[in-house]
C-alpha cells in the first residue's frame, strides 16, 4: 500500500508539472506509442497495468491542465457558465473512467462450480414473474426451467403471473377484465401441464418487486432462483450456480450473465449482430467479473440464484426504486453479505427488438439508478466496504451520462453558432491536450473492453440513449418518487422498414450539425485570423455529426421477417414422412422451428407443405420423443437439401422438447459470443465505425424521405458489415 | 527644502567645522571660491543617450534629471534639436516635451532636412531642486501611406548635442554638497565621468579603497551611464558630465590637488570643493581615517527600502523606476508609466519595463497574463491584433474578433519565453486595420476619430515562477551579483595600473547601480588557490595562462585578437554609434527578424515548392505546426550538453566569460584586446540599455553598433537561491522538464511503469484473488 501510495504520489507530482506545451505533446506521444507497443504485445496482468498507468498520467495531466488554463474567466458570464458545465462534464468522464479502471482493474477469471453432494441439495424455488407476455413464451421459458438438471423433489417452478391478478380480473374496465381472466385460465392451463405452480396475487403493488415478494411468502425452498418470462435457462443452470451457496454460506447472489439471441435494435438496423461483440456483453463480460473481485457483482433481475435467508432479512426484494434488483443487492451488500458473478451464459433471453421499447427500457434502467442514488447513496451507504462504495458509484454514477454527452453535443456549437470561447485555448493548445487525451482515451477503453467493446460503439449507444434519457433523468431529479415500472416489451414483430416514432429528433439534431459544418466553413472563409480554432471546433462537431449520421441508421428500423430467434446446433435426427425415415442433422433451432440438412440421397417426397415427423435423443428424460413439423422451405446446398421446418405444437410435451433443443447446451451460447469477441483494435474500429456511420447517415436519410419502400423488393446487406469478416 | 526662490546665495552652512565629528557632508569650503564664477551661460545636456528616436504613430520617453538648489532657482530655457522622416506629415504630427508634467513644447514635426532647433523657457518655479521628470512624446503621421506597415518609417530622432537645459545668467554649477552629487549630469553621449584622481594607485591600500568609492559615488549620483577614468595627476577642469573624485591620505593628496583644507591632516573629510568644475574630495590622514570618509560618501548611496522592494533605480534614463517581479505579483500599466491613451491611428504602442531577479528561471514553460482593459469601435475590423513584445521578439497575438467592444480584463496570455534575469521591456502594439485606412482616401491619416482606447488599468500579473540560480549566468553579473553570494568572490585585476582600474571600477559602478548596493567582492592582483570564485579584467595580453581555456572561450583569441587590430578608428565609430540609436533595436521588432536566414531561406522554398492547391495546404499545416509547437529534433536530445570553447567574433572589442568550476565558484573573465580598449569599451559597454542585455555564458561586444553576441548556456550547475520550499522545487522542475522534454518522457515512463508494478502488486492482494 506504502508502496503503491509514493508511486502513485509521483506521477501526480510529475503531472502536477506545469511544463511546456512542447513537453506534454511528446510526453503524451510518447506514452500513446508505448501504449501501442504494449498491445501488440497483448499485455496482460502487470503490463496491462503499466500501460493503464501510461494513459492514467496522461488524462491526469489533461485534468491538471483543463483545470489550470482554459476555464473562461469568471468576467465573461457568458463564457464562463457554458464554458464551466463542459468542464464539470469532462471531469465528470474522467471519474467514470477511473471508477471503471478501479472495477476492472483486474477482472477475475472463469470460476469453477465448486462440485456439491448430489444428495443434500437444498430445495430451490424457481420465480418466473410475468405481467403481459403470451403463453407461447411462457411456455418455452417455463418448459427450459423445469427441464434444468435437478432433483425434480427439490426444483418447483413458480410462475409469478401480475397479468392476471384480483385487481386485473375486476377491473372496471370490461376489456381489461375480459382479457384478464381469460389470461389467467389460459397459464393455469399451461402451468397444469406442465407441472408448474401458477401464482397471482390480489393486487399489482410494487410491480415486479411486489410479485416475487408475494413468490417469496408462498414459497418455502432455501435458494430462489427468477427468470424473467423471456430468459429461459440451460440445462445445467443449478449445477452451475448452487454449489456457491453450499461452499459460503455469507452468499446471498450467484448471478449469471444475460445472453440474447435476438439483436438490440441498434445491432439490427446496423447488421452487426454476428460480428460485433453485444452491449451487454462489456457489462457481462468485463464489468461483472470486475464488480466480483470486490464482491460487489450485482442481482441484474434476472438469471441469478438468490439465499432466501438473506432475503428474509430485508423483507424480500426492496421496491423503493423500479430497478428492484439493484437495490437488492446494495441492501444486502451493506449487511455483509456476499455476491457471486458466474462467467457463463446459463441463460437465453430477449432484448427489446424496436427502438421505442429500447429506449423505454433504458429509460427504465437509467431512473431507477437515479433512485437509488436519490434514497441510497451508495458512496456514504453505511456498512459497505471501500471498494463496493466506489463499484456502487460507477453502476449507478454511469447514468448520468445523458448531461455529459449533451454537453458535448453541444458545445462545438456555442462556438460554431454563437462565438462563445468557452474553452479558452489556442488552437494549437486544444490539438496537443486533447488529441493525446483523446487517443490515450480511446487506448485505455481498448485495454479494458477490447474485446467487448468496439471503439465509438459506446459513444454511439450513450448519444441514442441521451436524447430521451436526459429528460427522463431531469423528471426523476425533479420528481423522484414519481416514475413506475414499466415491463419491457419484447418479442415484438417488425414487419415493416420504417423510421422509429421516437426517430425525428435525430433527424433534427443531424440536421443542426449540418449547420455547424456549414458555419464552419463560412467562418474559416469570413474569420480567416481564427481559422485554427474554428477548424479544431469544427473538427469536433463532425466527431459528433458522424455519431449523429450514425444514429439516424440506428433509429430507421430495418423489417425482419423472421419471428424467432435461431439457435446453431449440430445435433442427429431422424426425419419421418409417411413411412419414410431420413437420417438428418439438425442445424439451427428457434421455438418456433427448425432447419435440418438432409443428405442429397434423401426422398424426393420432402417438399414444400409436407408435415412430417422429427425425432430426436433429448438430453432430458422426456417421455415422447417425436416433435410434428411442417416443411415450410426446401434449399440446396452443396451436400444435400435444407429443409426449413415450423413446429407443431400439439401437447406441453412438445414443448418440453423444443426446449430441450434450443436451450439444452449453453456452451453453444458461449461459443456463439465467443465468435464476436475480437478485438478489432482502436484504428481499424474507426475506420469501420465511420464506414458504418456513413453509410447508416445515407439508409436513415433515405428512410427519413420514404425511398426505403422503393428499394424494399432489393434486399438490403450493409457493405460495412461484410466488410468486416 | 525650504531654500526661498531667487538669486544664488551662499550656503548657510559653516565652513567646515574646526574639530569633532569627521566632516559633514554639509556643503563647505571657502566661500570665495565660490564667488570667482564666470558668467557663462550653462548648459546641461539633458538626452540620457547619444540620441533617442521616437518612432511610429505614437511613441514616448520619460527620465529624471537632477538640478542643484542654484540650477532650480535660476530661469531656464529648454532647446531640443530633432530630426525626422521625410514622410512624416508635418500637419498631423507633433513633438511634445514635457517636465514635471508641464508642457514645455508642443511643436509639429517639420523637420525633414536637418536638425530643427526649438527652444522655449521654462517657467519659473516649474523646475525643482533634486530630480525632475521629463517626458518626450511624439505623435506621428503618414504623408500619404494607410497602412500598418507605413507607420514603422515615421521616425524623429531627438539629437543630443543640441538638446539641453540653458541656465540664465548667474546661476551656478557650483555643487554644494554630497547631495548635489546627482546633479553632475551627463555628456552628450549621456555618460557620467568619474574622474578618480589619486596618488600611487599601484598600492593594494589605494586599489581596495578605489573600487569601493567609485561605486559609492555612482550610487550617491544615481548616475545612467557610470563610467570610471582613473588617474595618477590632476587633469584639470572637469567637462559637462563629468565629476572629480580626490582620494588618498591627506599627506600624498596635497600635492597632487590644489586646495586640500587643513582640517583634512587632523580627521577624516568628505567635501565638495566649491572651485569651478566639483571636485569631491575624500581623505582623511590615515588609511582609517580614509574608509571612514569613504563611508561618508556611502552614508545613503543606499537605498535599501528600494532595494528590498526590488525597485530598479533606473530614473536617469527611464521613468518611472522598474519594479522587480519577485513571483506571483501584479503590476498596474499606470504604475509602470502606460497611460490612458485614445488613438486614431494604425498601430498604438505602449511599452514599460520589468524587472526580474537573478534566479528567474521559468522561460520554458511559464505564462505571464495580461489583463487587458481596452475598448475599440465598430470601425476596427475583426483581424486586428494587438501583439505583445517582449525584449523584441513577439511573445504572443490577440486577435480582435468583435465588431466594436469593451473589453474588461481580457485575458492575453504571454509566454516568459523571451523574458530573462534582469530589465525587460515589454510593448504591447496595437495593429489596427480598418476600411478607411483601406481605402486611404487624402488626408485619412488626418482622422482624428479615435478608434482604440487602451485603459491604464490593465495590469501584468506575474505567475509564480521557479527561482534557482544557474552557474555559469552573465545574467547575474548584470544584475550586479555573483552567482553564488555564499561565496565570495575575488575580483582580480590584471595590473595595478589607472587604465585597467578605470576598466574595474567602470564594471563595478555599473554592478552597484544595477543591483541599488555595491558589489560584494575583495580585490586582489592575483588569483590564489583559495579562491573559489573569481572574476578577472584584464587585457588579453595580460591574463594569465589557461585562463581562457578556463572559461571556455577558444584559447585562439589570443593569436587572432592581435592581428586583427580594433576596426576602425575612434572616429569612424562615433559615426557609426550616431547613426545607431538604441532604442531602434528594440523599435521594430518584426521588421527585424525580416532579414534573417531561415526567412529568407522559407521564401526561397516558397516559391519552389507552393505550387498545387493540395501542396499548399500541406505546406501551411507544416508551417503551423511548426510555429505552433516551435519542436525540434535538438530540444529531444538525452545527451549531456557540454560547452564547445566559445569563439568571439574576430571584431568584438570585447570579451565577458563565465564558467563554473569543478567544485562551487564561477570563473569570470573580462578581457578587451588592449588595457586602453578594455577601459573604452567597458565604458561603451556600461550603457544601461546595452549592459541589461548581458546574458548567457559568454558576451562579445560589437566594435561599431551597441550590440552583444550572446553564447547561451548549455552546461550549468543549479545554484539554490531560495529556502528550499517544495512549491519553488516544482516550478524549478517544471522548467528544467520542459527544456529537457525527452528526459520529462522517460521519467514518466518509468513511474508509470512503477505505479503499474505497484498496482499490480497492490491488486493482488486487495480484494478476491483470481
Amino acid at each position: 500500500m506504502a508502496f503503491w501510495a509514493v508511486a502513485a504520489i509521483l506521477i501526480v507530482s510529475l503531472v502536477a508539472l506545469p511544463i511546456s506545451l512542447q513537453a506534454h505533446l511528446v510526453a503524451g506521444l510518447t506514452v500513446v506509442a508505448c501504449m501501442i507497443i504494449l498491445k501488440f504485445f497483448r499485455a496482460r496482468g502487470v503490463w496491462r497495468l503499466i500501460a493503464l498507468a501510461l494513459g492514467t498520467a496522461i488524462v491526469l495531466r489533461y485534468v491538471f491542465w483543463r483545470t489550470t488554463s482554459t476555464i473562461p474567466p469568471i468576467t465573461e458570464v457568458a463564457n464562463f457558465i457554458p464554458g464551466f458545465l463542459l468542464y464539470l462534464a469532462e471531469m465528470y468522464s474522467v471519474m467514470m473512467l477511473f471508477l471503471s479502471l478501479f472495477v476492472v482493474s483486474s477482472p477475475l477469471g472463469s470460476r469453477k462450480a465448486p462440485q456439491v453432494d448430489p444428495h443434500n441439495l437444498p430445495t430451490v424455488d424457481v420465480f418466473v414473474p410475468s405481467y403481459n407476455e403470451s403463453a407461447e413464451l411462457l411456455a418455452t421459458t417455463l418448459a427450459a426451467a423445469k427441464a434444468m438438471t435437478y432433483p425434480a423433489d427439490r426444483l418447483t417452478v413458480w410462475l409469478l403471473d401480475d397479468g392476471g391478478t384480483d385487481e386485473k380480473c375486476n377491473s372496471l374496465n370490461p376489456i381489461t377484465a375480459q382479457q384478464a381472466r381469460e389470461r389467467r385460465a389460459e397459464l393455469q392451463a399451461l402451468c397444469a401441464s406442465l407441472e408448474v405452480r401458477y401464482l397471482t396475487r390480489a393486487r399489482n403493488l410494487h410491480a415486479k418487486a411486489g410479485n416475487l415478494n408475494n413468490g417469496l411468502e408462498h414459497s418455502t425452498g432455501d435458494l430462489v432462483a427468477v427468470f424473467d418470462a423471456d430468459h429461459a435457462p440451460a440445462r445445467n443452470f443449478l449445477a452451475e450456480t448452487v454449489g456457491y451457496f453450499i461452499t459460503d454460506k455469507n452468499l446471498f447472489l450467484v448471478q449469471t450473465p444475460h445472453f440474447f439471441i435476438n439483436p438490440d435494435p441498434l445491432e439490427r438496423n446496423l447488421g452487426t449482430f454476428h460480428t460485433m461483440p453485444s452491449e451487454n456483453e462489456m457489462f457481462y463480460g468485463v464489468i461483472q467479473r470486475g464488480l466480483d473481485k470486490w464482491n460487489a457483482a450485482f442481482f441484474c433481475g434476472s438469471a441469478a440464484v438468490l439465499r432466501r435467508e438473506a432475503l428474509q432479512e430485508t423483507n424480500g426484494f426492496s421496491g423503493i426504486s423500479i430497478t428492484e434488483d439493484c437495490e437488492t443487492a446494495l441492501e444486502l451488500h451493506s449487511r455483509g453479505w456476499t455476491s457471486v458473478y458466474v462467467d457463463k451464459p446459463l441463460i437465453a433471453g430477449l432484448q427489446p427488438d424496436s427502438f421505442a421499447s429500447f429506449i423505454g427500457q433504458r429509460s427504465r434502467w437509467a431512473q431507477g439508478m437515479m433512485q437509488i442514488l436519490r434514497y441510497k447513496f451508495p458512496p456514504l451507504k453505511r456498512g459497505l466496504k471501500l471498494s463496493q462504495r466506489l463499484c456502487y458509484m460507477s453502476s449507478t454514477l454511469f447514468w448520468l451520462f445523458p448531461f455529459s454527452r449533451f454537453c458535448f453535443l453541444v458545445s462545438p456549437l456555442c462556438y460554431l453558432f454563437f462565438s462563445l470561447e468557452i474553452f479558452t485555448a489556442s488552437g494549437g493548445e486544444f490539438l496537443a491536450y486533447t488529441f493525446t487525451y483523446m487517443m490515450v482515451n480511446f487506448m485505455m477503453q481498448n485495454y479494458l473492453f477490447g474485446r467487448y467493446r468496439w471503439p465509438w460503439i459506446s459513444d454511439l449507444y450513450e448519444y441514442i440513449q441521451t436524447l430521451y434519457l436526459l429528460p427522463a433523468i431531469l423528471s426523476v431529479i425533479a420528481n423522484p418518487s414519481k416514475p413506475t415500472f414499466r415491463v419491457t416489451s419484447k418479442n415484438e414483430t417488425m414487419d415493416q422498414s420504417r423510421v422509429s416514432e421516437l426517430g425525428k429528433p435525430y433527424f433534427i439534431i443531424f440536421g443542426i450539425l449540418v449547420l455547424g459544418v456549414i458555419a464552419t466553413g463560412v467562418r474559416v472563409w469570413a474569420e480567416p485570423y481564427k481559422a485554427d480554432l474554428t477548424l479544431v471546433t469544427g473538427a469536433w462537431n463532425i466527431l459528433n455529426l458522424i455519431i449523429a449520421g450514425c444514429a439516424l441508421g440506428v433509429v430507421s428500423e430495418r423489417a425482419t421477417r423472421r419471428q424467432s430467434h435461431r439457435v446453431r446446433v449440430e445435433r442427429p435426427c431422424q426425419f419421418r414422412v409417411g413411412d419414410e425415415v431420413v437420417e438428418a442433422v439438425l442445424r439451427d433451432v428457434s421455438v418456433g422451428g427448425a432447419r435440418l440438412h438432409v443428405p442429397p440421397s434423401a426422398e424426393p417426397g420432402l417438399k414444400k407443405g409436407a408435415a412430417g415427423t422429427l425425432s430426436f435423443q433429448p438430453f432430458a428424460n422426456l417421455p415422447i420423443q417425436h416433435l410434428p413439423v411442417e416443411i415450410r422451405k426446401v434449399g440446396m446446398d452443396d451436400e444435400g437439401l435444407l429443409l426449413g421446418c415450423r413446429f407443431m405444437i400439439e401437447n406441453p410435451e412438445h414443448r418440453k422438447m423444443i426446449a430441450d433443443l434450443v436451450f439444452a447446451n449453453a456452451d453453444q451460447w458461449s461459443e456463439f459470443q465467443r465468435n464476436r469477441h475480437y478485438d478489432i483494435g482502436v484504428l481499424r474500429g474507426t475506420i469501420w465505425f465511420f464506414m458504418v456511420a456513413f453509410y447508416q447517415t445515407g439508409r436513415g436519410l433515405s428512410y427519413f424521405f420514404g425511398l426505403q419502400r422503393i428499394g424494399s423488393s432489393l434486399s438490403p446487406a450493409p457493405p460495412a458489415a461484410a466488410s468486416v469478416k | 527644502m525650504p531654500f526661498s526662490m531667487g538669486a544664488p546665495k551662499p550656503t548657510s552652512a559653516a565652513p567646515a567645522a574646526p574639530s569633532g565629528a569627521p566632516a559633514s557632508a554639509k556643503p563647505s569650503g571657502p566661500a570665495t571660491a565660490a564667488a570667482v564664477r564666470s558668467n557663462v551661460r550653462i548648459e546641461r545636456p539633458i538626452l540620457p543617450f547619444e540620441s533617442v528616436r521616437l518612432e511610429g504613430e505614437t511613441d514616448a520617453r520619460s527620465w529624471t534629471f537632477h538640478l542643484t538648489q542654484d540650477e532650480a532657482s535660476s530661469g531656464a530655457t529648454l532647446s531640443v534639436g530633432y530630426k525626422n522622416a521625410v514622410v512624416v506629415m508635418p500637419e498631423g504630427s507633433r513633438l511634445r516635451i514635457a517636465i514635471n508634467g508641464e508642457s514645455i513644447i508642443d511643436t509639429p514635426i517639420s523637420s525633414p532636412g536637418d536638425i530643427k532647433r526649438v527652444t522655449a523657457s521654462v517657467r519659473p518655479g516649474l523646475l525643482r531642486p533634486g530630480q525632475n521628470i521629463i517626458r518626450m512624446e511624439a505623435f506621428q503621421r503618414h504623408r500619404t501611406d494607410c497602412t500598418i506597415n507605413a507607420t514603422y518609417e515615421l521616425w524623429t530622432d531627438v539629437d543630443s548635442a543640441s538638446t539641453r537645459l540653458t541656465f540664465a545668467e548667474g546661476a551656478t554649477k557650483t555643487l554644494r554638497s554630497l547631495d548635489d552629487l546627482p546633479a553632475v549630469g551627463i555628456d552628450h553621449a549621456g555618460m557620467t565621468t568619474i574622474r578618480v584622481v589619486a596618488p600611487k594607485i599601484y598600492r593594494p591600500e589605494i586599489r581596495d579603497r578605489l573600487l569601493r568609492l567609485v561605486q559609492l559615488v555612482a550610487l550617491r549620483g544615481r548616475y545612467a551611464h557610470p563610467v570610471i577614468q582613473v588617474m595618477e595627476s590632476d587633469p584639470g577642469p572637469s567637462p559637462v558630465g563629468t565629476i572629480k573624485v580626490a582620494m588618498g591620505l591627506t599627506g600624498e593628496l596635497r600635492g597632487l590637488v590644489p586646495g586640500v583644507p587643513d582640517a583634512a591632516s587632523q580627521q577624516p573629510l568628505t567635501m565638495m570643493m566649491q572651485e569651478p568644475g566639483s571636485t569631491l574630495l575624500v581623505t582623511g590622514p590615515t588609511w582609517q581615517d580614509l574608509d571612514t570618509a569613504i563611508g561618508i560618501v556611502g552614508a545613503h548611496a543606499v537605498n535599501s527600502l528600494n532595494v528590498e522592494r526590488g525597485l530598479i533605480d533606473t530614473a536617469s534614463w527611464h521613468w518611472p523606476e522598474v519594479p522587480t517581479a519577485f513571483g506571483r505579483q501584479s503590476f498596474r500599466l499606470a504604475d509602470l508609466g502606460v497611460a490612458t491613451q485614445e488613438f486614431s491611428g494604425r498601430r498604438l504602442k505602449a511599452g514599460f519595463a520589468i524587472n526580474l531577479p537573478p534566479d528567474f528561471y521559468a522561460t520554458e514553460y511559464g505564462e505571464a497574463v495580461l489583463h487587458l482593459d481596452a475598448a475599440y469601435t465598430a470601425a476596427v475590423r475583426p483581424g486586428s491584433h494587438v501583439n505583445v513584445f517582449v525584449n523584441g521578439m513577439i511573445s504572443t497575438r490577440m486577435t480582435i474578433t468583435a465588431q466594436g467592444d469593451i473589453v474588461r480584463r481580457h485575458t492575453i496570455r504571454v509566454p516568459l519565453k523571451n523574458f530573462k534575469a534582469g530589465i525587460n521591456r515589454i510593448t504591447l502594439e496595437a495593429a489596427l486595420l480598418t476600411d478607411a485606412d483601406e481605402r486611404c482616401a487624402p488626408g485619412e491619416t488626418l482622422s482624428e476619430a479615435n478608434r482604440f482606447v487602451l485603459f491604464d488599468t490593465s495590469t501584468l500579473e506575474f505567475p509564480a515562477y521557479g527561482r534557482i540560480g544557474r552557474l555559469p549566468d552573465l545574467a547575474v553579473l548584470s544584475a550586479g551579483r555573483f552567482p553564488d553570494d555564499e561565496i565570495p568572490t575575488t575580483f582580480v585585476v590584471a595590473r595595478p595600473d589607472s587604465l585597467n582600474y578605470s576598466a574595474a571600477g567602470t564594471l563595478l559602478a555599473r554592478m552597484a547601480r544595477t543591483a541599488g548596493t555595491p558589489v560584494r567582492a575583495q580585490f586582489a592582483n592575483a588569483a590564489s588557490a583559495n579562491d573559489e570564485s573569481v572574476l578577472f579584467i584584464g587585457a588579453v595580453d595580460q591574463i594569465p595562462a589557461g585562463m581562457l581555456n578556463r572559461v571556455r572561450v577558444s584559447e585562439h583569441l589570443r593569436m587572432i585578437w592581435p592581428s586583427t587590430p580594433v576596426a576602425g578608428d575612434k572616429g569612424a565609430q562615433q559615426v557609426a554609434n550616431a547613426a545607431f540609436s538604441l532604442p531602434l533595436a528594440q523599435a521594430a521588432p518584426d521588421r527585424m527578424a525580416a532579414a534573417s536566414t531561415d526567412e529568407v531561406r522559407k521564401r526561397w522554398a516558397d516559391t519552389f515548392q507552393r505550387q498545387g492547391l493540395l501542396q499548399q495546404i500541406a505546406g501551411a499545416v507544416q508551417d503551423w505546426m511548426e510555429k505552433t509547437f516551435s519542436l525540434s529534433l535538438s530540444s529531444l536530445s538525452l545527451e549531456e550538453r557540454v560547452d564547445a570553447p566559445y569563439e568571439p567574433p574576430q571584431r568584438s572589442s570585447l570579451l565577458m566569460a563565465q564558467s563554473r568550476t569543478e567544485t562551487s565558484g564561477a570563473w569570470t573573465l573580462v578581457t578587451a584586446r588592449t588595457d586602453r580598449a578594455l577601459a573604452e569599451e567597458m565604458a561603451r559597454l556600461a550603457d544601461p540599455l546595452l549592459w541589461s542585455q548581458v546574458a548567457g555564458r559568454a558576451i562579445a561586444l560589437d566594435p561599431r553598433e551597441t550590440k552583444l553576441q550572446i553564447e547561451p548556456i548549455n552546461d550549468y550547475r543549479f545554484v539554490q537561491t531560495q529556502p528550499f520550499s517544495l512549491g519553488n522545487w516544482r516550478l524549478v522542475a517544471a522548467n528544467w522538464m520542459s527544456a529537457n522534454i525527452l528526459q520529462y518522457a522517460l521519467v514518466m515512463l518509468a513511474c508509470c511503469a512503477f505505479l503499474g508494478v505497484a498496482t499490480y502488486l497492490l491488486l493482488s492482494r486487495l480484494g478476491r484473488r483470481s
